[in-house]
């Protein structure tokens, strides 16, 4: 049981992560229709900054944070303009591998500022409630940095749903998204609007990042952000590319899948799994769960 | 000898001064390949480049036929690679004891006394093996992403290939895990009394061969009606299907093509690492493979050759102390000292794929798209030689012939057709039959469901209820609904479509032969083999193809590209590449639309010659001069529904015709509600 309710937790915070990570895909999806193949990369710089912020210049981890945002949204704004913008008409074969560039690029660019060998947020400096056990059920404990996780995906996401819903650059995104033509028809700044959206799903992904890497105590590297990239990529289109809450939901399968496979079955293999949920969607249901079938035409 | 001397006149006449400067840098690029080991041994730093270059311009040829051929993004290339690489080093490692057959992974050494399998049997076979499990590998793998295009084939191609790499990765007893398969040296096969190693000419040989005859076979499958359908699946996927190819197998057949390369460069990869780490065989080789593919040009063979040979040796010359030294000291001035100055290179990489999508998306030496038009004599030749495969109906309808006969069988008789789109019924219970030999219009307001029909008849569209059935003059009646596109076609119905689907980017002649494609039938290996056989079928398809071409008029427009032409010009094109399927029937959808009234004069004299070879033609137009003149028999759709059916003369004046197109009559002109929207086609 014990074991179980750790697996449970595990899979929560896993879940919690790929959502943050796969709601900033699925934004720029559903107003550009690229996969932003360097989403995972962005992840990475957050963590990074974040601990740059953290152990570098000794910040509290609540303003290591918002640095790691701001900066990630300054990084996704600037991808847009230098890398897709000027491309924002060619075939998106040709998207994609503009795409695959940036993150491979990014990727090499963190190993030669970072180096290759993966680090580790420090253990003093950061706020004692986070090591420390605040529920335990049945045996197996949560810690403080874990429920963070949650509390700080929950929150992230409502206010996500609260900009997305009610304010105006949300209608402009969900406008964009619909048809960027005729948004732009309306007068509605369609390249800034992708920007906008660039910057908020960049800045999710850096909360996402610190926090994951404070849960896991390590790992932090210039390749960390592939696979939970890729992975949150399934996520996003499991729940239904482009819709929000579909990105939440298909985040917390893939993390249960992940968590509950990997747990019980094959750790070694955890993130098979996940790759495989992913392939499984695309193959039989590619407009995900909560998404809607394109309507045949010819 | 001298019709040899002669091609060879006519070849370099054809070609433009640019290309006989490429072929001279590509000869001179070979042979020094070939010479250059000779000068500085085998075990010299530039054989070894030389060699890598080798492999991966193979590999990237391979990739090029699913990228750059057929126009799909694969990302999980790599696992070709590593699988011909992982199966080969286990070929070389299975040894006969006397025990039986062993297989010494992870061992330093072979067994005493053993036998190694293939040891006197040669590298040949294992590359073959490799070369055709990786074959298999990507048919199974194109099975279930038949239907996948763009990012989704993209994104499912790395997840299968990161699977395949974790359980590489975590099965130690067959790989050797992060240790990976060591070949000891008595187990390297033999080829002409060497063994096969890095660093011996055997090997170093083998590579160059091997490479040049990836680049032959790749070169004749572009040109070949393989490669053509290829072309037209990556440019129009339904126009392809309309032609009658069928693009599952046709998929497949690049995805086995290129696995064999996969397969066959892993193994020759295994010789050259001499250890097979899965470690190094991880993802981003498929991207640095897609960067070579991306740089030298898509579709293009001396492109990808120039690409591997840049990249590879851009890469290799960062390993170099001349080059890390100075690099190593930039990076100390950018307060990154201490970094290894050798993984620049994927920096380089990937602002590479950014800056040639922005600045030259076609690459360095873009493809050249299309087969190799005849020169003029040739073409004159072909001309007074005749076709067999130049056809167009079954010839004159006789005196009693159904053009005026209603004694004649319908060729098409659709009943209780109908066509849901969510909520809205496009087609709602339609009956509706075409007489043989006739020209039978299809007309009504926009939105009233008339492209529906076509696409129903020609299975673009499944009907969501209802009847379809062909009774072509040869060949049996059959039910169309729930058939494939490319087998409709293949049934003998032919279309045009409203906005025109042509190939674009290949000549018009192209355009043509492609529609020949599901009435010949070279194959793959009538491409590799070639053959005086394939050699004169491709010779008949362009004669056939330049008769249709002259049909429709268009004769002196065959070279260039079909996107080039002018709209009327265009439209006539789609009719003539319909027209080389040899349909029984053929759909033309508003083939007046945006034509002035002289070229739709010439339109209805042509669809006329059409339908007096015997070709049954049904039409949607909204042109009812066109309409009026040449039908035999009009039907009137309206929100799906059929209003009206008669001859020209008594449709014009029926009531509800009129009231369909013009309101109520003799009421309220606005008081029609708009046609549906979101059909996007009428």
């Amino acid at each position: 049981m014990s074991e179980f309710v750790g697996h449970f937790f595990n899979a929560l915070t896993l879940g919690a992560i790929y959502a943050l990570i796969a709601v900033g895909y699925t934004m720029v999806y559903g107003v550009i229709k690229l996969i932003n193949f360097a989403h995972g990369e962005i992840y990475m710089f957050g963590t990074f900054l974040g601990l740059m912020a953290v152990a570098g210049l000794g910040w509290h981890l609540g303003f290591a944070i918002i640095l790691a945002m701001a900066g990630c949204a300054a990084l996704g704004a600037a991808i847009d303009a230098v890398a897709y913008r000027p491309i924002r008409g060619s075939s998106r074969l040709a998207a994609l591998i503009t795409a695959i560039g940036v993150s491979l690029s990014l990727q090499t660019v963190a190993q030669l500022i970072w180096g290759a060998n993966p680090r580790a947020f420090p253990t003093e400096g950061l706020p004692a409630f986070l090591l420390r056990p605040v529920l335990s059920v049945a045996g197996a404990e949560l810690l403080g940095k874990e429920l963070l996780v949650w509390v700080a995906a929950l929150l992230v996401m409502l206010l996500l749903h609260l900009l997305v819903a009610y304010t105006r650059i949300g209608k402009a995104m969900r406008a964009c998204a619909e048809d960027k033509v005729t948004a732009a028809l309306m007068g509605i700044p369609v390249n800034r609007v992708i920007a906008v959206t660039f910057m908020i799903g960049s800045a999710m992904a850096a909360v996402a990042g610190v926090l994951y890497s404070l849960k896991a105590g390590g790992n932090i590297s210039f390749r960390m952000g592939y696979y939970p990239g890729v992975i949150a990529f399934a996520a996003a289109v499991l729940g239904g590319i482009g819709n929000l809450k579909g990105a939440v939901l298909g985040g917390l399968l893939i993390g249960f899948t992940q968590a509950l496979c990997g747990g019980y079955l094959a750790s070694q293999y955890d993130f098979a799994f996940a790759f495989g949920l992913m392939i499984v969607v695309i193959l039989f249901r590619p407009w995900g769960l909560l998404g809607r079938p394109e309507s045949a035409r010819a | 000898m001298s019709g040899l001397a002669a091609a060879l006149r006519g070849w370099l006449a054809r070609r433009s001064g640019r290309d006989l400067a490429l072929d001279g840098f590509f000869l001179a690029l070979a042979l020094a390949a070939a010479a250059l080991p000779l000068v500085l041994g085998f075990d010299s730093k530039i054989a070894n480049v030389i060699l890598l270059v080798g492999i991966y311009v193979l590999l990237a040829l391979g990739l090029n036929i699913v990228v750059g051929y057929t126009g799909l993004l694969d990302l999980g290339y790599v696992m070709f690679l590593a699988s011909g690489a992982v199966l080969a080093s286990l070929l070389m490692l299975l040894t006969k004891t006397e025990a039986g057959w062993v297989l010494p992974v992870g061992q330093t050494g072979v067994p005493e006394g053993a036998r190694p399998f293939c040891g006197e049997g040669g590298f040949l076979p294992i590359m073959l093996i490799c070369g055709l499990f990786c074959a298999g590998l990507g048919a199974l793998r194109g099975i279930p992403t038949l239907k996948l295009t763009g990012d989704y084939y993209a994104i499912v191609t790395l997840g299968l290939a990161e699977i395949v790499f974790l359980v590489m990765f975590n099965e130690e007893w067959l790989t050797g895990g992060a240790f990976g398969i060591k070949i000891p040296k008595g187990c390297r096969p033999r080829l002409l009394g060497g063994e096969l190693y890095y660093d011996t000419p055997q090997f170093y040989y083998l590579v160059l061969v091997a490479v040049l005859a990836g680049a032959v076979v790749s070169w004749r499958l572009q040109n070949s009606r393989l490669g053509r359908a290829w072309a037209a699946i990556r440019l129009d996927e339904t126009a392809a299907m309309t032609c009658g190819i069928n693009v599952a197998s046709h998929k497949l057949i690049a995805f086995a093509v290129s696995g064999f390369f996969g397969g066959a460069g892993g193994a020759l990869y295994a010789l050259w690492s001499g250890t097979v780490a899965v470690r190094s065989l991880e993802v981003w080789q498929s991207f640095l493979i897609l960067c070579c593919v991306v740089l030298g040009g898509m579709g293009s063979i001396r492109g990808v050759v120039l690409g591997a040979a840049v990249l590879i040796s851009l890469g290799e010359l960062l390993r170099e102390d001349f080059v890390k030294g100075p690099l190593a000291g930039l990076f100390g001035l950018l307060g990154i000292g201490g970094r290894d100055p050798s993984v620049a290179r994927f920096l380089i990489y990937g602002v590479l794929l950014i800056v040639i999508m922005r600045f030259r998306p076609q690459g360095l030496l873009p493809a050249r798209r299309g087969g190799r038009p005849p020169a003029q004599d040739e073409e004159r030749a072909m001309r007074q030689a005749g076709s067999e495969l130049f056809a167009i109906g079954p010839g004159p309808a006789g005196p009693e012939g159904a053009a005026s006969g209603a004694s004649a069988r319908p060729v098409l008789s659709l009943r209780g057709v109908t066509r849901d789109f969510g909520g809205l019924r496009a087609v709602d219970g339609l009956d509706l039959e075409v007489r043989r030999g006739t020209i039978t219009s299809l007309i009504g307001p926009n939105g009233a469901g008339k492209t529906t029909v076509f696409n129903l008849v020609n299975g673009i569209l499944p009907a969501s209820a209802g009847s379809i059935r062909f009774r072509p003059e040869r060949g049996a009646e059959a039910e169309l609904a729930g058939r494939r596109p490319d087998l409709i076609a293949a049934l003998g119905i032919a279309r045009t479509f409203q906005n025109i689907r042509l190939f674009p980017d290949l000549p018009a002649l192209d355009n043509v032969k492609l529609g020949l494609h599901r009435r010949t039938s070279a194959g793959l290996w009538a491409a590799l083999l070639g053959g005086p056989r394939a050699a004169r079928q491709e010779r008949e398809i362009t004669n056939a193809a330049l008769r249709y071409l002259d049909f429709v008029g268009l004769l002196a427009k065959a070279q260039g590209t079909a996107g080039g032409l002018a709209y009327g010009e265009q439209r006539r094109l789609e009719i003539a590449r319909a027209l080389a399927g040899d349909p029984a029937l053929l759909l033309l959808d508003e083939p007046a639309a945006g034509m002035n009234p002289q070229e739709t004069g010439q339109l209805m004299e042509l669809i006329r010659r059409i339908r007096d070879r015997g070709v049954t033609v049904l039409v949607i137009e909204h042109d009812m001069r066109l309409v009026m003149e040449i039908s035999d028999q009009v039907y009137v759709l309206d929100y799906g529904e059929k209003i009206a059916e008669g001859p020209p003369a008594a449709v014009r004046n029926d009531p509800a015709v009129i009231e369909a197109y013009l309101g109520v009559r003799g009421g309220d002109l606005g008081a029609r509600p708009a046609p549906p929207a979101g059909l996007g086609a009428g």
